[in-house]
């Protein structure tokens, strides 16, 4: 295990390496420079300015400027907001991203592994074939068709919750459901080919023998042992969350980083842009770590394997 | 209940020939032919399958199944609702409609009236609630805009858009533009793909070492985060699209072929083209990849929804095609701007991406349980 987590830190140090320097470069071959009316500026003012900001150095001290910075947690200086940082930005935008976020990860699980449950006791009936279908649908219908949806036929037509911008829990209530739908229909469908093969082994036909009633094999035999592999599928979710912040957080207006990121492309806001992609990348990278380790805490099986 | 003895006249003996034990009693069943009989018993998948034919052609003509063009602009008839003749009942019959409430049945009228600009010849008000029962006064006005722009003659099936384009024309055309984009991106995958995961399994050792290190890199880098960068730095347009989705896409096939392909390489069959002189590059691509050829359709099956999911979330996040290309995700993020007014324009393309991807999505999951040995019966 010790050795497992060791290749995978570096591993996680390699990737986020490329990923910054990729960055930096990318900026230095972007077009534009941060001197968007240079022109009006005299030679020895431009010469100032590009100073004040460590520009008129050779490339590879700006490099490895840029690396120290981000190792501090500096991202530079937003071209749109005069003298905001971008860590500040991202700080001050990251709390409504990780409400919707975890809202829409724990209802939509919560909620899909129930419809997974029902679909695998009820096999083959009306019930399998209706959560089967719902899953079908909230995998495949964007996010963003159903924000349209939700937006008008619950906010405009029937006027229950608002249909932007944030702050009571009301505005939290649209944006979450849109966002819900994709983790509740992999955790459906997940759950219900889990359940499936777990109900048809060996120690639940035991159970079964041994007289405990229906609730408890399917609960107390059936759920625990399903719920193991369900881990790995909340990396892929939780990355899809990432995607799916950005638009739904423009579609409802709410102040989070994806709508920041999504004005700044907009506006051409290199820095903030860069610092946005790099804190999408770190924050991705750890929750795979994450994930990957919980499952060899939980799965004995994993850490045997690894061990070797 | 007494046991009983059967009466011996009742048995006859079998007449047994020693050349029927071998006779092939049904026909021999060759791997494709029966998946093929699988996915055709799953009605889901049939479903997609019918679908996607049916979209696919629409997107091939249905740009000219009328007379007006993508691109062709005319603000005098921006914005029109939906009208087709003969479903008008489906609500198609191109009148806009509004309900307004209002302390008094007089102020409700004025206020329904102006909804469409005092356009008194062309609306039809219809009194809901008059107020007299102490509620507020509820007044339906309809406005016929086809007739108030004297265009009755004409029809757009679909609406038309801001700019008075014809939402028929530019939905299909921008389902073609998608389709072709997640074709291409798909086709690449495989491509890269199956070289690479064939290349790295058969040779194994130093060299599947190195290439494995390689896509352990790449995979913890975010698909998201490639694709965005990517787009930044090339021109936007149709090929930038396809090179920042395939640039990573590619990752999972190769490791699924591998996995395959090192299962393969050690069976007799590889052997004995081995003994009969083949060479590796023969090997592969006649005795090994055509062995992992299901995998590998299933799992273009599922790229192919996601290439289009992500066009459409690139476009509607601002990195999508330049004006006035249309795409489904740059329709979709236009529909989004007058949204509450005319949801016509949102309604078409957004009911076509999400028919698209259901039929994808059912018909791969149709495709993944007709190439499960496991099901064979």
């Amino acid at each position: 295990m010790g050795r497992y987590i060791t290749q995978r830190l570096v591993y996680m140090v390699i990737t986020m390496f490329l990923i910054a320097t990729f960055t930096f470069f990318l900026m230095k071959f972007l077009p534009g420079t941060p001197l968007s009316s240079a022109d009006r500026l005299s030679e020895e003012q431009q010469a100032i300015v590009l100073a004040k900001y460590g520009l008129d150095e050779p490339i590879p001290v700006q490099y490895f400027n840029y690396m120290v910075n981000l190792l501090q947690g500096d991202m530079g200086v937003s071209f749109q907001f005069d003298n905001r940082e971008v860590t500040t930005i991202i700080l001050d935008r990251i709390g409504p991203s990780l409400q919707l976020g975890f809202q829409a990860m724990i209802i939509g699980t919560i909620l899909g592994m129930l419809l997974g449950l029902i679909s695998a006791i009820y096999h083959n009936g009306v019930l399998d074939y209706g959560s089967t279908f719902t899953a079908v649908l909230g995998q495949s219908i964007p996010s963003f068709v159903f924000a349209g949806i939700l937006q008008y036929f619950v906010g405009v037509k029937l006027g229950w919750f608002p249909v932007a911008l944030w702050g009571t829990w009301q505005h939290t209530v649209l944006p979450t459901i849109a966002l819900a739908i994709f983790p509740l229909a992999i955790a459906a469908r997940f759950m219900r080919t889990e359940m499936l093969e777990v109900m048809g082994s060996d120690y639940i036909t035991t159970a079964r023998a041994k007289g405990v009633n229906k609730f408890g094999v399917v609960f107390k035999h059936g759920v625990r042992n399903a719920l193991i592999p369900l881990i790995t599928v909340l990396g892929p979710l939780a990355i899809g969350l990432m995607t799916g912040t950005l638009v739904i957080e423009n579609i409802f207006a709410v102040p989070g980083i994806g709508e920041q990121f999504v004005k700044s492309i907009n506006t051409n806001d290199y820095p903030i842009i860069m610092g946005t992609t790099l804190f999408f990348a770190v924050f991705f990278i750890l929750i795979v770590l994450v994930i990957d380790l919980l499952y060899g805490v939980i799965d004995p099986r994993i850490r045997l394997a690894e061990g070797e | 209940m007494e046991n009983h003895k059967p009466n011996k006249d009742l048995f006859v003996p079998v007449d047994t020939r020693d050349d029927d034990s071998e006779k092939i009693s049904r026909p021999s069943l060759s791997f494709w032919k029966d998946s093929f009989i699988r996915l055709r018993k799953n009605t889901g998948a049939m479903i997609g399958l019918g679908a996607l034919i049916i979209l696919i052609l629409l997107a091939v003509i249905g740009p000219s199944m009328n007379e007006y063009d993508q691109f062709e602009q005319d603000l005098a008839r921006a914005k029109m609702p939906p009208k087709v003749e003969g479903l008008e009942w489906m609500g198609m019959d191109g009148t806009l409609s509004t309900v307004q409430t209002a302390d008094s049945l007089e102020q409700a009228e004025t206020n329904a009236l102006m909804r469409f600009n005092n356009d008194e010849d062309h609306i039809e008000t219809n009194v809901l609630n008059d107020g007299s029962n102490g509620e507020e006064a509820e007044v339906e006005a309809v406005y016929d805009v086809y007739a108030s722009k004297d265009m009755e003659g004409q029809n757009f099936w679909f609406g038309t858009d801001g700019l008075g384009r014809d939402l028929w024309t530019r939905a299909w055309e921008g389902t073609r533009i998608s389709l072709i984009i997640a074709f291409l991106a798909a086709a690449i995958d495989v491509i890269v793909g199956v070289a690479y995961g064939g290349i790295s399994a058969y040779y194994g050792g130093r060299v599947d070492n190195y290439m494995q290190r390689f896509i352990e890199i790449l995979v913890g880098v975010p698909n998201l985060v490639i694709v965005i960068l990517m787009i930044l730095i090339l021109d936007p347009g149709i090929l930038s699209i396809i090179i920042a989705l395939t640039i990573t896409g590619w990752i999972s096939m190769a490791r699924i072929v591998r996995g395959q392909i090192l299962k393969l390489k050690n069976q007799e069959f590889v052997l004995a083209s081995r003994t009969l002189g083949a060479q590796d590059g023969r090997i592969l691509r006649k005795h090994l990849i055509p062995n992992v050829l299901g995998l590998i359709i299933i799992n273009t099956m599922f790229t192919i929804p996601s290439a289009i999911f992500f066009e459409a979330f690139l476009s509607f996040i601002g990195l999508g095609l330049p004006t006035p290309l249309a795409s489904l995700g740059t329709l979709v993020e236009d529909g989004f701007q007058s949204l509450q007014i005319y949801p016509h324009i949102l309604l078409f393309p957004a009911v076509i991406i999400s028919l698209i991807m259901i039929a994808f999505n059912l018909l791969a999951d149709g495709l993944r349980d007709a190439f499960d040995p496991k099901m064979r019966e």
